[in-house]
């Protein structure tokens, strides 16, 4: 097996809330991202998915350097990152971009799009003027806008066109990781279809690799090699994309992908409900943190932590999870 | 009445009543168009929609931004902005046309008769209120109920959408509750006066995908139990597959396709509708395959070409579809389609 590009070892990422009369009394701490490891393979595309404030946008910022990681290492191509500084630090972020899901607040409403692709090439310094422009118009042929577009201010874009621009940029400095969060959520269906295509085709031609962070399983599932599902700032389970889909070993995967809309009228599945509300991440509940929704709960589950089991499916973090036969 | 029969009303309180033949709502070529922000231009946004619906029965009206599928439903509710005018057809409502109504007689009519559900439960909600306060409004409005009988209501309601412990969560405000709650506060809020058209405008979109299946379990839920004819607005095919009997696909202002949804999945006869059915990634497709997408860009409203407004996008074009729109043609079994080349295939 080939050594992964990015490789995440039990990230932690707490936020200690201010005490105070009216606040939670000091001590208190937000376990937004708890002992989360994954790994995304290279040239392939690893799904994170998970419902709001599961955790996955914070592990996204943590990857990009956007915020402190609390505990754990961040290796990429082998390499600890996690602390990384000066010159270390730019080579990593050149090598690892992002598409966020809203053009809109990306792009500023002011600038040229030819200055807002040329930005990271300017940053890093290596171009000249005329080599800069060239590769302005070579970005917007390869995302399939024309090289005239980098005359014109984004309001002048649609929204499917306006994405191409940030995917165009995001790619600029021929990064090696892409980090996706939610990049079609504010598109058309049929203008969706064609920035997944794009993505696709993108992959191929420049060996990307991906991590695709949603919460549209159906599009997780068409672009996906591998998936980790979050819950509560936990992994709770993760394997290959197509294993887990067909059979989900995690009650809250179970949960999750009986929820996807059918894609035909006569497909309606039966649904597993989740019992209860979201507890807070606050005060995450003891043991396993899905213990309070969930339809199998046992006492174990509020005593001990489950450990990551390997089912033979996928590797699941469930007090009953069947490991896989020893052969 | 034996002592079984007994049991089975006490069970069901609310018989269904039975469906009457005539359709509760009837749409009729209805027009609509929207000044442009700077006042120059007439958008024609909605170009001759048609469809009954009937009590007990959910149509779907999908379309992507644009199509006229939310000023649709806004007409129904007589909540067109103020840059939009009808300029023609009929909305046949319980035998009387709501288009002709005024103002005054709307606003005895909506929150009543007629309910909406919009996209985004914190936009619909007042920050400053509690739940109790909100959901009072339209029980104190239109039904004049006050005092004890006002709370009990305020409580069934809560209990009809599945909200735990509802005397708690009357006293509460909308930021203590989760998105997915909110947003049956919302349908309660929408059913409180026993309506008979329920109208949801993307009801699920701003919900994770737990709490959207559980929300279209209730409007489903509402539907079976009250009787309701229901509108769902949606960008979304699972969303109609999920809830809907019927199915009308808008393109540009134009009912492009309507029929049972069943029809609509299985034989879908407009090029437009089978390409969006394309365009949708689906958990049993090939990673490696492309998604069909739909070349070029919806039309300008203010200049809709003079044939089929999809002509210049479409795969399957022939001369006769820059010339001529097509009208709206039987396919049978209820399904209908504008296409000049629908029969063919």
């Amino acid at each position: 097996m080939t050594a992964p590009l990015l490789d995440v070892v039990r990230l932690k990422k707490h936020y200690p809330l201010p005490g105070g009369m009216f606040r939670r009394g000091p001590g208190s701490v937000v376990h937004a991202v708890e002992d989360v490891s994954f790994q995304v393979p290279s040239g392939g595309t690893l799904g994170l998915i998970g419902e709001s404030g599961c955790g996955k946008s914070t592990t996204a910022k943590l990857l990009l350097r956007l915020e402190d990681v609390s505990d754990g290492a961040i290796r990429f191509d082998g390499t600890e990152v996690q602390r990384a500084t000066g010159p270390q630090l730019r080579a990593y972020r050149r090598n690892v971009q992002a598409v966020f899901q809203d053009p809109y607040s990306s792009l500023s409403p002011r600038r040229r799009i030819g200055d807002a692709i040329a930005e990271p090439l300017i940053a890093a310094g290596e171009l000249t003027k005329e080599q800069i422009s060239e590769r302005v118009a070579e970005l917007l042929r390869v995302v399939g806008l024309r090289e005239d577009a980098a005359n014109l201010y984004p309001h002048e874009f649609s929204g499917g066109q306006r994405q191409r621009i940030a995917i165009a940029r995001g790619i600029a400095l021929r990064p090696r990781l892409v980090i996706l969060d939610e990049p079609v959520s504010a598109l058309d269906v049929s203008i969706r279809a064609q920035i997944l295509n794009l993505l696709q085709d993108l992959q191929e031609r420049y060996g990307l690799s991906y991590l695709l962070i949603s919460h549209d399983l159906d599009i997780v599932s068409h672009m996906c090699t591998d998936v980790v599902v979050m819950y509560l700032g936990r992994v709770v389970e993760a394997g290959s994309m197509k294993a887990v889909r067909r059979s989900p070993q995690h009650p809250y995967t179970k949960a999750l992908f009986s929820s996807v809309l059918p894609a035909h009228p006569d497909r309606r599945p039966e649904r597993i409900k989740l019992l209860g509300p979201l507890p807070s991440p606050i005060n995450p509940p003891s043991g396993c943190v899905f213990r309070t929704r969930c339809p199998h709960a046992q006492a174990i589950c509020a005593e001990q932590v489950p450990a990551s089991v390997d089912t033979g499916v996928s590797r699941a973090a469930c007090h009953f999870a069947t490991p896989a036969a020893v052969s | 009445m034996s002592k079984a029969d007994a049991m089975a009303a006490k069970v069901l309180p609310l018989m269904p009543e039975p469906t009457p033949s005539e359709p509760l709502v009837e749409v009729r070529d209805l027009r609509i168009q929207l000044r442009s922000r700077d006042g120059a231009r007439l958008l024609n946004v909605v170009n001759g929609v048609s469809f009954p619906l009937h009590r007990g029965r959910t149509l779907g009206i999908v379309g992507e931004s644009g199509c006229g599928k939310s000023t649709t439903a806004l007409a129904l509710m007589g909540l067109l902005p103020g840059s939009a005018r009808v300029a023609g057809g009929q909305v046949q409502f319980a035998g009387e046309n709501l288009l002709a109504k005024s103002e005054k007689e709307m606003r005895e009519l909506r929150g009543a008769k007629i309910s909406m559900i919009f996209q985004d439960p914190m936009v619909a909600l007042d920050p400053l209120f509690t739940i109790g306060d909100q959901l009072a409004e339209p029980l104190e409005r239109h039904l004049k109920l006050s005092g004890a009988a006002l709370r009990e209501r305020q409580v069934s309601l809560l209990q009809a959408v599945s909200i735990p412990s509802p005397e708690t969560r009357l006293g509460q405000y909308p930021h203590q509750m989760s998105g997915g709650m909110l947003q049956r506060v919302v349908g309660a809020i929408a059913i409180a006066c026993n309506p008979a058209l329920l109208i949801a405008d993307e009801p699920t979109t701003a919900l994770d995908p737990t709490a959207q299946a559980q929300f279209l379990d209730l409007l489903a839920r509402l539907r079976d139990t009250y009787q309701l004819a229901l509108i769902v607005v949606t960008h979304d095919f699972g969303v109609t597959a999920r809830l809907c009997d019927d199915v009308l696909v808008m393109y540009a202002g134009s009912v492009v396709e309507r029929g049972p949804v069943r029809e609509i999945f299985d034989h879908p006869r407009h090029p437009y509708t089978q390409a969006l059915l394309a365009a949708i990634p689906q958990a049993q497709e090939d990673r490696q395959g492309r998604l069909r997408t739909i070349e070029g860009q919806p039309p300008d409203l203010a200049r809709l070409p003079q044939g089929c407004a999809f002509a210049p996008r479409c795969p399957n074009v022939r001369p006769k579809c820059h010339e001529l729109p097509p009208p709206l043609r039987e396919m049978g079994d209820g399904h209908v389609a504008s296409c000049w080349r629908a029969g063919e295939v």
